[in-house]
């Protein structure tokens, strides 16, 4: 394994590896800076233009931009109070009263410290726990991954950001979306309408572009009259004493843990590692009135945990080809574009490839604590930005995108289509994260159920032989009960202290 | 069925005489090609479909004089291919849109995905092709192609066969057990990337790949039984054929080029010694050999005559390919 990784690291260090982890950083970290632009985004637009690159180098690009974007969304959190992404939300929380209190400088290097820590502990998770995951998900049958993808399934819904019945809703919409099309599993046509351009559904790639880039160009358009203003960034060094990292030691290592975990969780985003590590924080902190007016652990809990879950989310993502986030979700299509097949083998036709994607995670995380340390007041200046310059250029890009993926204008219309319906599904607080996962699970989840019902002699009690399959099938369960189980309990408690009173 | 008579060599090219002797030099045509000939892939960039594209292209780049033009090659995936095939045939009929699929023209139509088959293209001629097999994985108690069919034949409908349906993979093991009186269980499992590791890790039995993926694969427990070639692989050469087990089945996967209907006789003629050419060049011969492509040219009309063959054993097999629909 070391070898392996060492290998894997003197790859990126080579010029041409090294330049694309150091632009993908560097782009990501100043997307994510700027308010409307999201990692996601930035990563859908880019991905058509690697057709032509090398694979491996590809996916090492897409994934320092996933890590830069993630990073650097913390700097409009506490400049202007508006999260870069919406992964930096809970760090508005500390990170503003902070900046306003005259010391943007001590925010600042606690978020950036902290996404580095964060980042690498989670790197280690991902060194460590892919490859005995990878081999442990080579067993699986048909059935495995068919309950899997439907515990990812009851995840969405029961974790979704906000209102719980939304998420559903943008799950199961997502998921109707899949439907069209050429269905794999009986070689025939469905609900193509007699329209001969739809026998191939909805891309995966215009559908992204539309969701996550499109929508959002015609909400920034909407909104182009409100312009932030931003707070100094202050004139002192962005650098935080290192005995103040040990007195936060113990919940930044704790952050970490909870962003990978959540990281793993098959359709949970980053936002929601930083909720949980913020919320956890505030339970063990020995001050918690001090949350949310400025205080150091909200911000080191926020940060740490956000960067964590990209590491973490990566994980399902090249051991079982189960996007563990919305944007894994876009890297698993850029991996099938690159014509390479997702799933625990990855590890044993592309090993080369898997190691490199991991030493890019850490050296990302590395060149982005450095960007981010040297060059804060100068991204401080640029989130800014007129927008009205920038949006006729991402347009033109998401147009070129949709089109390259196969020459047809079909898939610029469906870009399009995505871009309007992502736009109004905002507008009425729908999350779009659980949209795009429903829509890449749909096609895993009906392809591994019907193989494993044409594989079964028995029909569905064919899953009665696999005790994994049983087991997911178990937690799935148990985690759609769960919720119910807890209302009635808090309503008898209720009732009881009521009787007493 | 409707059958469509096939015009004959001698006939094209009488045809061909025919229209130069009644119109001298009346259209551009007689100037072909004067801009850039596309050729649509229907599958992405990257896979072993558009490699053969590729090398051509630049072997026509650098070859300037045999085609006198260069290709542009356009991918058009989606749909099993019916993406691509469609645009090709309804491109305009000039020569300048041309481009090339496999047998999975054929079992489209036959799955009812598209309403043509190669009987709606001009057939120029097939650049090369590859071999398919049966393989196991090394641990499999099925170690012979006999050893299979006995077991198939003694338990009907067990024997789980990993397929892509729809397409020739699917119809392939359908033809062999129509010859050889067998049933086996259909498992939709998809491309050879995502059969390899159902049929190694052995929740599938066995399934059909390429030559190129045996070679490949061997080190990774893939094992090759049986080649539907016409005789044993050079590359492959302890793995039996079909034929001399008894079991009559040929079955390869032509590169076969396509243009719409229609397009004038002297241009498919000239894009087809174009092809001829190519073919016969020895860097462009090694380059397909690395493909695991036997970089023969296969003529038009030796080519429609495989096709139409293709047809007739897949359209009674329908029925059962269909049924593939829990």
């Amino acid at each position: 394994m070391l070898g392996e990784l060492s290998q894997a690291f003197a790859f990126i260090f080579q010029p041409w590896p090294f330049f694309w982890v150091l632009l993908g950083t560097a782009l990501g970290v100043f997307v994510g800076a700027v308010p409307g632009l999201t990692g996601g985004m930035l990563i859908t637009l880019v991905m058509p233009l690697t057709f032509f690159m090398d694979s491996t180098q590809a996916l090492v690009l897409l994934v320092a931009m996933y890590v830069g974007s993630v990073s650097g969304g913390l700097i409009s959190a506490t400049l202007l109070r508006m999260p870069g992404t919406p992964s930096s939300i809970m760090t508005t929380f500390d990170g503003y009263p902070m900046a306003q209190r005259g010391k943007p400088e001590r925010a600042l290097a606690l978020g950036i410290g902290a996404s580095l820590i964060g980042g690498l502990i989670a790197g280690v998770f991902l060194v460590l726990l892919s490859p005995p995951l990878s081999r442990w998900a080579m067993t699986f049958s048909p059935w495995e991954f068919f309950t899997m993808v439907l515990m990812a399934i009851v995840l969405i819904a029961s974790i979704s950001q906000g209102s719980m019945v939304k998420g559903l809703i943008a799950g199961f919409l997502g998921m109707a979306f899949a439907m069209p099309g050429l269905n794999e599993s009986d070689g025939q046509l469905r609900l193509t309408m007699g329209i001969q351009d739809l026998s191939a559904g909805f891309n995966l790639l215009p559908v992204l572009l539309g969701v996550f880039v499109m929508s959002q160009i015609i909400k920034e358009a909407y909104e182009l009259h409100k312009t932030p203003t931003a707070l100094d960034p202050g004139r002192g060094r962005v650098l935080v004493k290192l005995a103040e990292w040990r007195r936060h030691s113990v919940n930044i290592v704790r952050s970490g843990v909870i962003g990978t975990w959540i990281g793993i969780l098959p359709g949970v985003g980053a936002s929601i590692s930083s909720m949980v590590a913020y919320a956890t924080a505030k339970n063990f902190s020995k001050t918690p009135e001090k949350f949310g007016s400025g205080h150091d652990e909200g911000i080191v809990a926020s940060e740490a945990a956000n960067n964590a879950n990209v590491g973490g989310a990566l994980i399902p993502m090249i051991t079982m080809g189960i996007p563990g986030s919305p944007i894994d979700a876009i890297l698993l299509s850029a991996l099938i574009l690159h014509n390479l097949q997702p799933g625990p083998l990855l590890f044993i036709t592309n090993g080369d490839f898997v190691w490199a994607l991991m030493a890019a995670y850490f050296v990302a995380n590395i060149l982005m604590f450095i960007i981010m340390t040297l060059s804060v007041r100068t991204i401080a200046r640029v989130v800014v930005i007129n927008k009205a310059y920038l949006l006729p250029v991402i347009f033109v890009f998401c147009v070129v995108g949709a089109f390259a993926l196969s020459n047809r204008m079909y898939d610029v219309w469906v870009m399009i289509g995505f871009g309007v319906l992502g736009f109004f599904l905002d507008r009425v607080k729908v999350p779009l994260g659980p949209f795009v996962i429903g829509f890449v699970l749909a096609e895993i989840f009906e392809v591994e159920l019907r193989s494993s019902l044409q594989m079964s002699d028995n029909g569905f009690w064919g899953i009665l032989d696999r005790p994994i399959a049983m087991s997911f099938l178990a937690v799935s369960l148990a985690m759609l009960v769960w919720p119910f189980v807890q209302q009635r309990r808090l309503k008898r408690q209720r009732q009881l202290q009521e009787a007493k009173g | 069925m409707k059958s469509m008579a096939r015009p004959t060599r001698r006939g094209l090219i009488a045809a061909a005489i025919g229209i130069f002797a009644a119109f001298p030099m009346a259209s551009a045509q007689a100037d072909f090609p004067d801009k850039p000939v596309k050729v649509i892939v229907p599958t992405q960039a990257g896979g072993g479909m558009d490699s053969v594209a590729r090398i051509l292209q630049r072997y026509f780049e650098a070859n300037e004089a045999v085609l006198g033009q260069r290709i542009v090659v356009v991918n058009m995936p989606g749909a099993g291919g019916t993406i691509g095939t469609r645009a090709i045939k309804d491109a305009d009929p000039d020569g300048y849109t041309v481009g090339f699929w496999h047998e999975g023209l054929i079992t489209s139509r036959a799955m009812d995905v598209v309403d043509y088959d190669h009987g709606e293209f001009e057939v120029l001629g097939a650049t090369g092709y590859g071999d398919l097999g049966f393989g196991v994985g090394t641990s499999s108690p099925y170690q012979t192609f006999e050893g299979l069919l006995d077991s198939a034949r003694a338990n009907p409908d067990a024997i789980k066969v990993a397929t892509n349906v729809g397409l020739p993979v699917h119809f392939v093991p359908l033809m062999v057990q129509d010859k050889a009186d067998v049933e086996f269980r259909y498992v939709q499992v998809g491309g050879g990337a995502k059969r390899f590791p159902s049929v190694v890790a052995g929740h599938t039995d066995f399934a059909i790949f390429g030559a190129l993926e045996f070679i490949k694969w061997a080190d990774a427990d893939l094992k090759p039984i049986v080649m539907f070639s016409e005789e044993r692989l050079p590359t492959l050469p302890d793995v039996p054929t079909a034929r001399e087990m008894g079991v009559d089945v040929v079955a390869k996967a032509n590169r076969v080029w396509l243009a719409p209907k229609g397009t004038p006789e002297d241009v498919s003629n000239h894009i087809v010694g174009a092809l001829r050419t190519a073919m016969a060049d020895p860097e462009v011969q090694s380059q397909m050999k690395e493909l695991g492509i036997t970089p023969d040219y296969v003529e038009p009309n030796e080519l429609s005559v495989q096709l139409d063959e293709w047809r007739e054993r897949a359209l009674p097999l329908v029925e059962k390919a269909r049924q593939l629909q829990q």
